[in-house]
């Protein structure tokens, strides 16, 4: 039962969450340097436990709705599919002294607000440097991408602490 | 063996990652346009460069037949200078400054990579777009002509030579002016074929054919080869003629790329001709 509870969490996060990327978020391009990603955060999200191979393919699925939408085969799965073999490491050198507790869920409830923002962080920012250096395909104009990558991760940074930040509130309210 | 599958199986997340990135980049080489040609572009730099540093070794063993050629060349060329005429007419005519007009300009440049046992033969030279080299202009050597150049990177431009089965040049007889069209059966870089020459000329062994017209891709009368033999075909009343190219193919190394400065009033009229239709 709960692996179907998980299971349907999960999907229910995924289709809104994709549909406001392509939908709206794409159109958003602030000075021709600001593309926000929210997307990703459907991968931050995925149960603590799921094994690094796992992460990949649900990495590769998810690139794969936001490239149809985008018209870019591979770029967007390239990034996922690196942010899917990291996240494991991450996770693991971020871990409390004890390790994860049972059931603790990766939202910034359970990991608090300086674990949950370097976690978010790092992954980020390698999905932002594979994003627009494999969309530039050159390193003439280093910087220009260089720039945009660092613009861009803050930008998908702050909203989705905001995004974090917006739920947890909604959620200490209820209770 | 069981150290093998506990490798693969210990790896496992670090291969399926690998394999993951290769499918994703390969899928974003193969079907976007932009990545697709900064790829090429950067693979075919590298595979010019490369090529370019094995020919320049090379190019040492030929210097002693290089010198040979340019002095010779040097020595045609002292001919052509005004100095070496007698000055008969200026008293009587004096010339306008637009009389004589720069036409064409030259660009030397060497061969870094060449096929001739192909049938869609190519040479690659070391000048590019940055070198002011642009599509279908001619290329020649000091024996006569090369070919034309078809594609251009920044540093490198790849030249459809005589020998190539796509090839069809303009080629007159020098003696006579008749004129057909000069091919390539994709068989010997050492036979050209000529079509079109009607059977009533007079031929001989070692003709000179020259390319034909006043000069658009090429200099007015560049040689292109010379007669080797010839078969008169009975059915259509025409003769089919080897030609021996005037260059060596399988030793072309020096060459010169011409560039028409006039060629933009040429095909103006040409695209003017073309509106009237």
């Amino acid at each position: 039962m709960k692996v179907i509870k998980v299971l349907i969490i999960n999907a229910l996060r995924f289709v809104p969450l994709i549909l406001l990327q392509v939908l709206v978020l794409n159109n958003i391009n602030f000075t021709g340097y600001l593309n926000p990603m929210l997307y990703i955060l459907i991968l931050l999200s995925l149960p603590l436990e799921t094994s690094r191979s796992l992460m990949m393919v649900f990495g590769l699925i998810t690139g794969l709705m936001i490239d149809i939408f985008t018209r870019t085969p591979g770029l967007h799965m390239g990034a996922c599919v690196l942010l899917g073999f990291l996240r494991p490491s991450v996770l693991q050198s971020l871990a409390p002294r004890d390790g994860y507790e049972f059931g603790m869920k990766a939202n910034i409830n359970d990991f608090g607000l300086p674990r949950y923002a370097a976690y978010t962080g790092v992954l980020v920012l390698f999905h932002h440097f594979y994003l627009f250096y494999a969309e530039a395909f050159t390193f003439s104009g280093f910087f220009d991408t260089l720039l945009k990558a660092v613009l861009s991760s803050i930008f998908t940074f702050m909203l989705i602490m905001s995004f974090q930040l917006f739920i947890s509130k909604r959620k200490a309210n209820r209770i | 063996m069981n150290n093998l599958i506990n490798f693969l199986i210990k790896y496992a997340g670090a291969f399926l990652f690998l394999a993951l990135q290769v499918f994703c980049i390969s899928l974003i080489i193969s079907y976007n346009k932009h990545q697709q040609i900064r790829f090429f572009s950067a693979t075919n730099e590298m595979a010019g460069g490369l090529q370019s540093w094995v020919s320049s070794v090379g190019s040492y063993f030929e210097l002693k037949n290089a010198n040979e050629q340019l002095k010779r060349e040097n020595a045609a060329l002292r001919e052509l200078l005004t100095t070496s005429y007698l000055d008969s007419t200026r008293s009587f005519n004096p010339f306008l400054d637009d009389e004589f007009l720069s036409q064409f300009e030259f660009a030397e440049a060497s061969v870094v990579h060449a096929t001739v046992n192909k049938k869609q033969n190519y040479f690659i030279l070391n000048k590019g777009s940055t070198n002011g080299l642009v599509r279908d202009m001619g290329v020649i050597s000091s024996h006569g002509v090369v070919g034309i150049i078809t594609e251009v990177s920044a540093n490198y431009s790849t030249v459809m030579p005589l020998v190539h089965t796509g090839i069809n040049l303009s080629t007159a007889i020098r003696k006579n002016g008749y004129f057909g069209l000069l091919s390539w059966d994709g068989k010997s870089p050492d036979e050209l074929i000529l079509d079109d020459i009607p059977g009533h000329v007079e031929l001989e062994k070692g003709d000179t054919l020259v390319s034909q017209g006043v000069g658009r891709i090429f200099p007015k009368g560049s040689v292109v080869g010379t007669v080797e033999n010839w078969m008169l075909l009975p059915e259509s009343g025409f003769y089919q003629i080897r030609v021996q190219p005037a260059v060596d193919f399988r030793k072309l190394r020096d060459v010169y790329v011409v560039r028409n400065l006039l060629i933009d009033q040429i095909e103006d009229l040409k695209t003017k001709e073309g509106e009237g239709d």
